[in-house]
């Protein structure tokens, strides 16, 4: 389990990551979300034992990151534009990752490869922008740590590229527990992918909660109401967003699916459905609460 | 896996990524070493047969230097320090580079050792590697493992561990910047600015001290500051000392342990080196107030400096200090910020700076550390030594000095004499001690006011002014050395002769004062170029040596004034009598030791005269029996500006006549006897060279080597010594009459 404690990185006089307190179990998929300048990259850099933290800690399993070789072994850190050696090829990066990473799969990196379909012994710099994404993920994957830490890495890969990464995640998830932490902008790219979503915003976390709690307590419902009602006639609803067009009203109300099954009964409408919600919808509720405007935060 | 064997093959990966830099450091080294060692073996194996012994010497030597301190390989490993240090730490100064070395489970120490390891031993093994196939082909010309010796290893250390100092200086340079130019711009300052600023010190002391005198000791320090604040310069002072037979084991040694000093230093600074400093001009945000100050406020001494020498103006000088602020101080906080806009940040430390750099300038200027009007109190100085200028330059000082050479004819190495000059302020301020220091006092005061008037730009006019280097030993043992420009009046002339005339200071002025009967070994007498060994028994010379001693003692400046000396006087040692028989012959450094330690001998000298002539010793006069030709050149004249010449002469005219010799010769000064007595009171006839020859050189023994003419000696002419009608006849008016009378056209 990673662990931050009050962590905290100034740059100059920007404080770039603020008292920031977050727990990331292991075998869950965490999305670091915010905008540009949210302080995304530097927390996943302190993660990563690349920078150190002004004030707090960050532990893995209790143990600090910084300069320690054998925490460091158990991730891999992907950053958003990942440093390939000058002239160098997939297959010499691989082998410089065996010297320092002791459970890299060489015959899954070459396996991969392949399957990517990427030429290991052409040299990286003649890759392009997408197919160097993929190579470092693929030596992330391959590298065989306990953790992934990816910064902005489904940014450049295609539709495809990224549902067959997210599946190797999810792949060796399942197989050998991995627990990747991806850093993005893009909240509809982590959207079918996080079990747990954190919401950085000014250095600070806004709000980091599990996906499934956060849906569990906010639905959408589409219906069309007698023709006598109107939607201010529905007062027993929590309202987060009502949308009319003509006769369907789309409502964002809070409260569990029975609360809300129940409420909208009572009403008796001609028509009533509960419609999936999409993360940047859960988000613009939760955030809303905060007093945040999530639209000018990640839309 | 171990940080042992991590190392290690962090350093194989590391090769591999630097495989540009192994490749210009071998071109380098073979270009500079291996082809030409093998050109000149070529040569030598083809040609030395056809060579004489020096020939032979002279491409051995060659050879050896190439193999040895190679100037042109050491250029290479200059280059080489700052390329290896910039190809293996430049991953530091980009954020992309950092995060994937400082992310992966890597101790930071490994990662510099595997780094830093590489940049040492690879250049080592590169040139091991290069100079190995250049010994082999030095021995394959049968150049002899007695030549080569332990040369190239020797220097093969020499150069290796001054290269490590270098590369890591360098290295330092790399861990406290962000960026690569400025890495490069810090080395510069890691090598010029101890040197820059002992030079600044020095040219400090020299301008605005007008009494500061330089004594050995602090010209002792000054060199050591400049050797020891810089990397480079002590690199470039040992290989510049070193020779084949002389190698600085002590510098190395202290080349080694500073290296330590420096890779800890390293060390330490890339543990505490935030990854973030990547791209920064500085990676410690602390040190840029301190370095900024450091270089602006000497840079603005200097530049106040500049100006001030070009247009002796304060004026000037406070412009220099300002634009020598101004400039540096914009330049490096647009260098701090990468960005021109930010060129006035800071503005505290711009104020500071050019607080500072205005005061040290005009301390300077206006002597507000009180360093040239300080005189001792006369209770505090035990005792005193002045060096009165130059009016006695023509004494030896020093002793012979033993050296081994190489005698090309003998082909052997053998035991050779030169002279080792002692410098004359040293020898009179370890040996003259003038108890009674009033008299040096008064005319120090003299010199004293005088420097005051001369600082605020008032005029003052003196016929007459004497350079003096007074010491002042205090009571307390400490020594305080000023010089003083000190304008003659009477009063001080009367002083200075005063002084002249004492024992106490003729004892710290003559060596020869000091020197025993029993040390001296033989005496000569020279006139006019022709010396007579004066045959004397032991106790004779020590009788005669006494006489002279004492009458060299009672010599006073109004003697001086009305006399020339007539001869000269050589009182030779035992240790000077051996240098001479083995002094070296074919040296570039020959100098005849034979000729040194002569004294003069005035006619007032009447008891050594006496001795002399009762030794069999004849003294020659100048008068038509002696001389056989007095040869004047009439030289142009030229107006005041002395750039136009008014009337041209350019004209010889050779007197042999009796009559003519009769009379011109009584006004011949020899020019020897002149330039031994500068208070020698002479109306010159300065329109003139004259030369005279003596009927002894007439038979031919003392021709000059090829030629047919006999040996000519040079004169002056005293007008005091010839009548108006002389002075007419032969026109040796003055220039001012020249001009207005006639001439020889």
């Amino acid at each position: 389990m990673i662990e931050a404690k009050n962590l905290t990185k100034r740059f100059g006089d920007v404080v770039a990551v603020d008292h920031i307190n977050a727990t990331i179990k292991e075998g869950s998929v965490f999305g670091l979300i915010g905008t540009n300048g949210a302080g995304k990259s530097t927390f996943l850099r302190m993660l990563s034992g690349i920078l150190k933290p002004d004030e707090g800690s960050v532990t893995i399993d209790d143990k600090e990151v910084f300069e320690d070789v054998l925490v460091k072994s158990r991730f891999f850190y992907i950053s958003d534009d990942q440093y390939f050696f000058n002239n160098a090829t997939p297959e010499e990066m691989m082998n410089f990752y065996r010297t320092v990473y002791p459970k890299f799969d060489k015959g899954r990196f070459s396996h991969l490869m392949e399957a990517f379909e990427l030429d290991k012994r052409r040299k990286i710099n003649t890759f392009s922008k997408g197919m160097k994404k993929q190579v470092s993920v693929i030596c992330g994957v391959c590298a065989g740590t306990d953790y992934l830490f990816c910064d902005e890495t489904f940014d450049g890969l295609d539709p495809v590229m990224r549902q067959t990464v997210k599946s190797i995640f999810v792949g060796d998830m399942e197989e050998r527990n991995l627990t990747p932490i991806i850093a993005s902008h893009n909240l509809r790219e982590l959207e079918d992918i996080c079990d747990h979503v954190g919401l950085l915003h000014k250095g600070g976390i806004l709000l980091s909660r599990e996906l499934d709690d956060m849906k569990l307590n906010i639905h959408k419902i589409q219906c069309v109401l007698r023709p006598e009602m109107k939607v201010e006639d529905l007062a027993a609803f929590d309202k987060v967003k009502v949308e009319e067009r003509g006769s369907l009203c789309t409502l964002t109300v809070r409260g569990s699916r029975e609360e809300v099954e129940s409420i909208m009964e009572n009403y008796h409408p001609i028509f009533a459905e509960i419609i999936p919600l999409s993360l940047e919808e859960i988000f613009i509720s939760e955030t809303e609460v905060a007093g945040y405007d999530i639209k000018k935060l990640v839309l | 896996m171990t940080s042992k064997n991590l190392c290690f093959k962090l350093m194989k990966e590391d090769l591999k990524r630097r495989v540009w830099t192994i490749a210009l450091t071998i071109l380098g080294l073979v270009f500079t070493i291996l082809i030409p060692t093998a050109i000149k073996c070529s040569e030598f194996m083809e040609e030395s047969p056809t060579w004489n012994v020096t020939t032979r010497r002279r491409m051995i030597n060659n050879i050896l230097e190439l193999l040895g301190v190679n100037g042109m390989a050491v250029t290479v490993l200059l280059v080489a320090s700052v390329v290896w240090a910039v190809s293996g730490f430049h991953y530091l100064h980009n954020s992309k580079k950092v995060d994937f070395y400082h992310s992966i489970p890597v101790k930071r120490h490994v990662l510099f050792l595997a780094s830093y390891l590489n940049g040492i031993l690879v250049p080592a093994l590169i040139y091991a590697a290069v100079l190995l196939p250049s010994v082999a082909l030095a021995l394959r010309a049968n150049l002899g493992i007695n030549h080569i010796g332990l040369i190239p290893l020797q220097h093969y250390l020499l150069n290796m561990v001054y290269y490590s100092m270098l590369y890591t200086t360098a290295v330092v340079a790399m861990m406290m910047t962000g960026n690569v130019v400025i890495a490069l711009l810090g080395n510069g300052v890691f090598w010029a600015y101890g040197p820059a600023v002992t030079s600044l010190v020095r040219g400090y002391y020299e301008i605005w001290f007008h009494t500061f005198y330089e004594t050995k000791a602090q010209a002792e320090i000054f060199s050591r500051f400049l050797r020891y604040s810089s990397p480079f310069s002590d690199y470039m002072f040992t290989i510049f000392e070193v020779s084949e037979t002389n190698l600085k084991w002590g510098s190395m040694l202290g080349a080694a342990a500073v290296t330590a000093a420096l890779a800890i230093l390293a060390y330490s600074l890339y543990r505490i080196r935030p990854s973030e400093a990547a791209g920064k001009a500085m990676a410690f945000p602390k040190t840029e107030m301190p370095i900024k100050i450091l270089l602006v406020i000497p840079i603005a001494v200097a530049s106040g400096m500049l100006f001030y020498g070009i247009r002796r103006r304060v004026f000037w000088m406070l412009f220099g200090v300002v634009f020598g602020v101004l400039l540096p101080h914009c330049i490096m906080e647009i260098i701090y910020h990468f960005d021109f806009r930010k060129l006035f940040s800071h503005r505290i430390h711009l104020g500071a700076c050019m607080t500072a750099a205005v005061f040290l300038s005009l301390a300077g200027y206006y002597d507000w550390y009180g360093y040239d009007a300080w005189l001792p109190n006369a209770s505090k100085v035990s005792s005193v030594a002045i060096n009165m200028g130059y009016q006695d330059n023509w004494i030896t000082y020093g002793s012979p000095t033993k050296e081994w050479e190489y005698n090309a004819k003998k082909g052997v190495e053998e035991e050779v004499y030169y002279w080792g000059y002692e410098d004359a302020a040293d020898y009179i301020s370890q040996n003259m001690n003038i108890t009674d220091a009033y008299s040096v006092l008064q005319m120090a005061k003299k010199g004293v006011w005088a420097e005051k008037i001369l600082r605020n730009k008032e005029q003052i006019t003196y016929p007459d002014w004497n350079r003096c280097v007074i010491w002042y030993r205090m009571n307390n043992g400490k020594t305080i050395v000023r010089t003083y420009f000190i304008p003659m009046d009477e009063e001080i002339i009367e002083i200075r002769n005063g002084i002249h005339d004492s024992i106490e200071y003729k004892r710290g002025q003559y060596p020869l004062l000091k020197q025993t009967a029993s040390e001296t070994a033989c005496v000569n007498f020279q006139q006019y170029n022709k010396i007579q060994p004066v045959e004397l028994k032991h106790d004779e010379i020590g009788h005669l040596l006494n006489v002279y001693q004492k009458e060299l003692e009672e010599l006073t400046i109004e003697t001086r004034k009305k006399e020339l000396p007539i001869g000269t006087i050589q009182f030779m040692t035992e240790e000077h009598k051996n240098a001479w028989i083995h002094q070296a012959q074919d040296s570039y450094k020959y100098d005849n030791l034979g000729e040194r330690c002569y004294y003069p001998v005035y006619p007032s000298f009447t008891r050594t005269l006496e001795l002399l002539r009762a030794a069999g010793i004849s003294l020659e006069e100048l008068d038509e029996n002696t001389v056989n030709l007095v040869s004047v050149y009439y030289r142009n004249r030229y107006d005041t500006s002395g750039q136009e010449a008014v009337d041209y002469v350019d004209t010889t005219i050779d007197y042999t006549d009796s009559k003519d010799l009769k009379i011109l010769t009584p006004a011949l000064c020899y020019r020897d006897y002149c330039d031994m007595n500068g208070y020698y009171e002479i109306d010159l006839v300065n329109s003139v060279d004259v030369h005279a020859v003596f009927n002894r050189d007439l038979e031919g023994e003392t021709f000059y080597e090829d030629s047919d003419s006999p040996k000519q000696y040079r004169f002056y002419l005293d007008r005091n010594k010839m009548d108006e009608e002389t002075v007419e006849n032969y026109h040796f008016e003055k220039d001012e009459d020249w001009r207005s009378g006639w001439g020889i056209k």
